[in-house]
């Protein structure tokens, strides 16, 4: 097995003319034929980078999504979108809203993970939002409880899942950023997990950032996928800390620079950090990425983050291929 | 918070300044315009007891951090569990209060309605976890110097009029081993004040800190029934002795509230304490809405103490 493979965590910035075009089509200026060509010329170009810079296991880029919960609230039954909703300053986006019982009508990701994985041999992952995040970022007018409603979105998500594992995906990652924002609801983010992966052949991932990790570690070993995919880069590694005082059970990808941050970090800045996530991981459970997805950034910061990843991971890697195997115990 | 939604006009005069369309005075003018507006929203809603709407305010945190030396906004942040971010105050070196940070748009609020109109603060505690203290390394000293700049600003704000000023402390329930520090605090911001200090709390439970928080040198407080219907009980069966603003109306969920649930909540308060120590709120700012949905829920707010025939001190925004 290829140690330290390295991955992205999602999304890719969106090229200018496809900026323009999500805007001509809000206008109902471009249709959504015209719209859907651009999203997948913009899908050969995520994957095409992708190749060019040698990452291992690949995304879409998300060039068809706009935000990681209206996406998904637009194609299911029984969700509305909100009147704008502030969220930051004069930034605002439209939040969705649960006005009935949530249903799936089609496969919502189907059609472009099937479309980038066909143009690449490496395995692209398919990529969904999951139930507690969906439930935490919506407005609830229908479900009686915060709980009815995840478990609700767990049954739509896993019929997704499915569908993806069914046109062949082999990594399907279910997205949680939001699960450590209310500690004491862990538990039932963990039986909606339950119902999205359990019996799935596909591996299992889950990415979750800008939280405080310290409040659902290690409790967050529980939630029943294979590999967590966590940041680190962006609080100075403190997630190191963590792992030193109970050990990481699950594979991880490491999150080794900052989606959010212009600057680029260094080779040797990347390595260090790698090197520091060793002292407590083995090699064999340890992927390599960037914090959080790269929608934020320009394609050529994205470019140079990506490059500078699967350099320092190709000298880690270097590195512990000249080290001597130790000794088995008889 | 008391943040109001901003109004699609000040928006578009905001995109415009930022295109360099329009000069700073027209933008200024389109502030007070705006909290003008708000303010006569809030009147024609019925409510009673009036914000300036925090309109000019990113976050709780940035306007106060922008006056104060030591202090500058960092990086933006997740706030608490809502899908929204701020600007986390990095702190450099000593806190010192510069000058009023929230004064003029109090006064611009005050002076466009004869109803009172409550000031809003954030309190130490929560500017103290929210920030990333790279001088003090140390969080009862930062939050003490906190707490003296919040004292001279509350100081300004008495100055100016306001009858209320309300301390925002989301971040309180999560810290239950620093509840006497944050007793201290609020004993140095409304040290010498003749006006009235209250305390806020929401986003987080405070069961387990109620006994000690009931005890705070304050006179109103303010608690989340909506998302935590179990808090009620905590109230009503221990009531802290002063004034209690009930938030009945939830700020996070765009699910409008029937009527007569909120009057039974409404009557029982009143029955445990009396009319005039009960006012009615929504749990949280209303940042977290739509603007329609916010006007909507605060009518909806004030029929509902309507229903309770007045046996109420009144509807607060928050």
């Amino acid at each position: 097995m290829k140690l330290l493979q390295t991955t992205s965590v999602g999304s890719f910035p969106k090229p200018d003319y496809l900026v323009s075009a999500r805007n001509l089509y809000a206008k109902s200026q471009l249709s959504r034929e015209e719209l859907g060509e651009l999203e997948k010329k913009a899908t050969r170009e995520v994957i095409a980078l992708q190749e060019r810079l040698g990452l291992d296991i690949l995304v879409d880029g998300e060039m068809e999504r706009g935000d990681m919960t209206a996406f998904f609230a637009e194609q299911l039954e029984g969700m509305g979108i909100s009147g704008l909703v502030r969220s930051y300053g004069n930034r605002y986006y439209r939040k969705p809203i649960v006005v009935g019982p949530i249903r799936r009508v089609k496969p919502m990701t189907v059609p472009m993970y099937q479309f980038a994985q066909s143009l690449t041999e490496k395995p692209v992952k398919g990529m969904l939002t999951g139930p507690y995040t969906m439930t935490d970022w919506s407005f609830n007018e229908h479900y009686p409880s915060r709980r009815d409603t995840i478990l609700a979105f767990a049954q739509v998500i896993r019929e997704e899942a499915e569908d993806l594992q069914r046109a062949g995906a082999r990594y399907i990652q279910i997205d949680e950023p939001a699960l450590s924002t209310r500690p004491d609801e862990l538990p039932v983010a963990i039986e909606a997990m339950h119902i999205v992966t359990d019996g799935l052949k596909a591996k299992t991932i889950s990415h979750m950032c800008y939280g405080d990790f310290d409040t659902i570690y290690p409790g967050l070993l529980e939630l029943p996928v294979q590999q967590l995919d966590l940041e680190a880069a962006n609080n100075d590694f403190a997630l190191i800390e963590l792992i030193r005082k109970h050990p990481f059970t699950k594979e991880i990808a490491l999150g080794v620079v900052d989606s959010h941050d212009h600057r680029i970090e260094t080779k040797d800045e990347v390595v260090a950090g790698i090197h520091r996530a060793l002292e407590v991981l083995r090699p064999e459970q340890v992927w390599i990425d960037p914090d959080c997805g790269l929608k934020t950034r320009s394609w050529q910061e994205a470019e140079r983050k990506l490059a500078v990843i699967v350099e320092a991971a190709n000298q880690v890697r270097e590195e512990l291929s000249k080290k001597p195997k130790p000794a088995k115990a008889r | 918070m008391s943040d109001a939604p901003l109004p699609v006009n000040l928006r578009q005069m905001l995109h415009k300044h930022d295109r360099r369309e329009i000069s700073d005075a027209e933008l200024e003018h389109a502030y007070e315009a705006t909290i003008t507006r708000i303010v006569n929203e809030q009147e024609s809603a019925g409510i009673d007891l009036l914000t300036d709407g925090q309109i000019r305010w990113d976050d709780l945190l940035t306007p106060i951090t922008r006056q104060l030396d030591g202090a500058k906004p960092g990086g933006l942040l997740r706030y608490f569990d809502n899908n929204v971010y701020y600007r986390h105050p990095v702190i450099q070196g000593p806190i010192r209060w510069r000058g009023p940070a929230t004064v003029d748009d109090y006064r611009t609020a005050a002076g466009a309605t004869r109803r009172p109109v409550k000031a809003v603060l954030p309190g130490p505690i929560t500017y103290a976890v929210l920030a990333e203290d790279r001088a003090y390394k140390n969080f009862e000293m930062l939050a003490r110097a906190v707490s003296e700049a919040l004292h001279q600003e509350a100081l300004a704000l008495q100055e100016a009029g306001a009858p209320l000023i309300q301390i925002d402390e989301p971040a309180l329930g999560g810290q239950p081993a620093r509840l006497a520090l944050a007793r201290a605090c609020m004993e140095t911001i409304a040290r010498g004040l003749k006006t009235k200090v209250g305390i806020a709390t929401y986003f987080k439970p405070v069961q387990e800190i109620w006994t000690g928080l009931r005890a705070f040198p304050v006179q109103v407080w303010q608690v989340d029934v909506a998302d935590r219907p179990a808090q009620l009980d905590m109230v009503l069966n221990a009531p802290p002795d002063g004034e209690v603003v009930f938030g009945c109306m939830d700020a996070r969920n765009t699910r409008l509230e029937e009527r007569d649930t909120l009057a039974r909540t409404l009557e029982r308060a009143t029955d445990r304490l009396g009319a005039d120590r009960v006012w009615a709120s929504p749990n949280a700012g209303l940042e977290f809405l739509p603007h329609a949905t916010a006007q909507k829920k605060m009518a909806r707010l004030a029929e509902a103490v309507g229903a309770v025939n007045g046996r109420t001190a009144g509807t607060a925004a928050r």
